[in-house]
């Protein structure tokens, strides 16, 4: 198979060398950048991401990147989102002040609820390893970027907040942290998001990266 | 593993853990090899620690642990070219400690691969510190790492300087102040069992979990598959971390994953 180039997009937040490597571990020739001509250029785009919602889309404004990612994501090149790179993709988020977002997939971003419906506490952020289960919606993964990993398959998170799609078809995995469902990972056409860091999840993260290669 | 069975009786009387229980290798470096000692003392050279990142991380660990064990005396951390490598082959989480004295320190050893960062011995002398870097990081990235030494019955001392120095601070006084503070996490060696295989201060790991909302990392003493039990049933820990036991492959962590699962410890599932 001919090297795929990947581009993670730069927006100055996060630890990018680790999904980086996790990229090349697969095979991929990655580029970190915020340059257009680089986006363009490659046949998959990243959206990483740690930290706050309204910082990061004050980056991703200043730099442009909105309309870049709107530009190639209408030409049907793949984009995922990682933790906070795929709440982004949403309408809004509550984080600090109500902040508007990529709206590349209708919903919000929403704190995870700090009592569970059992009643106990919950600890926030969500930091650990954890199960994916189906979406309601789903009968399997088939069509979906975890079509190569296994149902209760583990991954690991960390995060505050968690996102709400308005379209639960968008919905591919959840995962249960005390009695809270939680969205997973989410899928609109050619665009994908994962609550989860596929390159800190050993093996099964690794084949997800490698299904989005595979798209 | 030879797991007494009057233990196991006591343990399936404990009410059900439901948290996962994280195995997590520790991995004492000095300069660029990986070392073992006794009491963190007596330091001996095993070998490149990525060889053994490596491999822990094909048996599934569920994170790394990197300290610096020098680092301290010498007021720096030598680990950063070493979590560059390991981030080519090794896709966990990995924290990283040892002689992180400055918010600058922590964010250079956090762009290079790191997860978390570990500190102690400049917290200790300038508690502030935890702050600045809970506020530039967040809490999930920070753990506290605490060399305990006990001083009488039910009484530990907060040692720094990689257990070389004392500091008259109590342990459970610490803890109660930096989790305020806002730790994410804390590391929990026993220097007194630290290397030595007779299994985990679990009075120490007891004591701290009870007054401590955030997980217990208990490390120092793991010699066999029962420790392990007996310090997540009793000692109530989150989170187990092992060294000479598997560097010196008494135990592999597929094995003590089987074994913890056999006695109702919930812990990651791993597929291949």
């Amino acid at each position: 198979m001919k090297r795929k180039k990947v581009t993670i997009v730069d927006y100055g937040l996060g630890n990018l060398l680790s999904l980086k490597r996790a990229l090349e571990f697969i095979g991929a020739d990655v580029i970190i950048s915020n340059e257009y001509k680089d986006i363009v250029d490659s046949s998959r785009v990243i959206l990483p991401g740690v930290g706050a919602f309204p910082k990061a889309m004050e980056y991703i404004k200043n730099l442009k990147l909105d309309e870049i990612l709107f530009s190639v994501t209408r030409k049907e090149k793949p984009l995922l989102g990682i933790c906070l790179g795929m709440q982004l993709l949403l309408s809004e988020s509550e984080e600090f002040s109500l902040t508007k977002g990529l709206d590349l997939i209708s919903g919000k971003v929403i704190p995870i609820p700090k009592n569970s419906k059992d009643k106990k506490k919950l600890k926030i952020p969500h930091v650990g390893w954890n199960s994916l289960i189906l979406s309601n919606n789903l009968k399997n993964w088939d069509k979906t970027i975890l079509k190569n990993n296994k149902i209760s398959d583990e991954v690991y998170f960390v995060h505050s907040f968690m996102v709400s799609s308005s379209d639960v078809n968008h919905n591919v995995a959840d995962c249960i942290y005390g009695e809270q469902k939680i969205t997973a990972a989410i899928q609109k056409e050619n665009i994908f998001g994962c609550q989860f860091h596929p390159e800190k999840s050993g093996k099964a993260g690794i084949r997800i990266l490698k299904s989005f290669l595979e798209l | 593993m030879g797991i007494k069975k009057s233990n196991l009786e006591d343990n399936f009387k404990q009410p059900v853990v439901s948290r996962k229980v994280r195995l997590i290798p520790r991995l004492d470096i000095k300069g660029s090899n990986l070392i073992k000692g006794v009491q963190l003392e007596g330091l001996r050279i095993i070998g490149d620690p990525n060889t053994f990142a490596k491999k822990y991380y094909e048996e599934g660990a569920d994170e790394l642990l990197y300290i610096d064990s020098v680092a301290s005396l010498y007021g720096r951390n030598s680990l950063k070219e070493l979590i560059i490598k390991a981030s080519k082959e090794v896709f966990i989480p990995i924290t990283v400690g040892g002689g992180i004295r400055t918010v600058d320190d922590a964010k250079e050893i956090l762009r290079n691969g790191a997860d978390k960062i570990a500190i102690n011995t400049a917290v200790v002398k300038n508690p502030k510190l935890i702050l600045d870097l809970v506020d530039k990081f967040g809490s999930s990235t920070i753990v506290l790492s605490i060399e305990a030494k006990q001083i009488s019955i039910n009484k530990w001392e907060v040692y720094i300087e990689g257990g070389r120095e004392k500091t008259g601070i109590d342990v459970m006084d610490w803890v109660r102040k930096t989790i305020k503070m806002g730790v994410g996490e804390i590391l929990l060696t026993s220097v007194d069992r630290e290397g030595t295989r007779k299994g985990y201060d679990i009075n120490l790991t007891k004591s701290v979990t009870d007054i401590s909302d955030v997980p217990v990392i208990a490390s120092g003493g793991m010699g066999k598959n029962s420790d392990i039990v007996s310090v997540v049933f009793e000692g109530k820990a989150d989170a187990v971390s092992m060294a000479d036991v598997i560097h010196y492959n008494r135990l592999n962590l597929k094995q003590i994953r089987e074994t913890i699962i056999k006695n109702k410890i919930v812990t990651r599932r791993i597929s291949d």
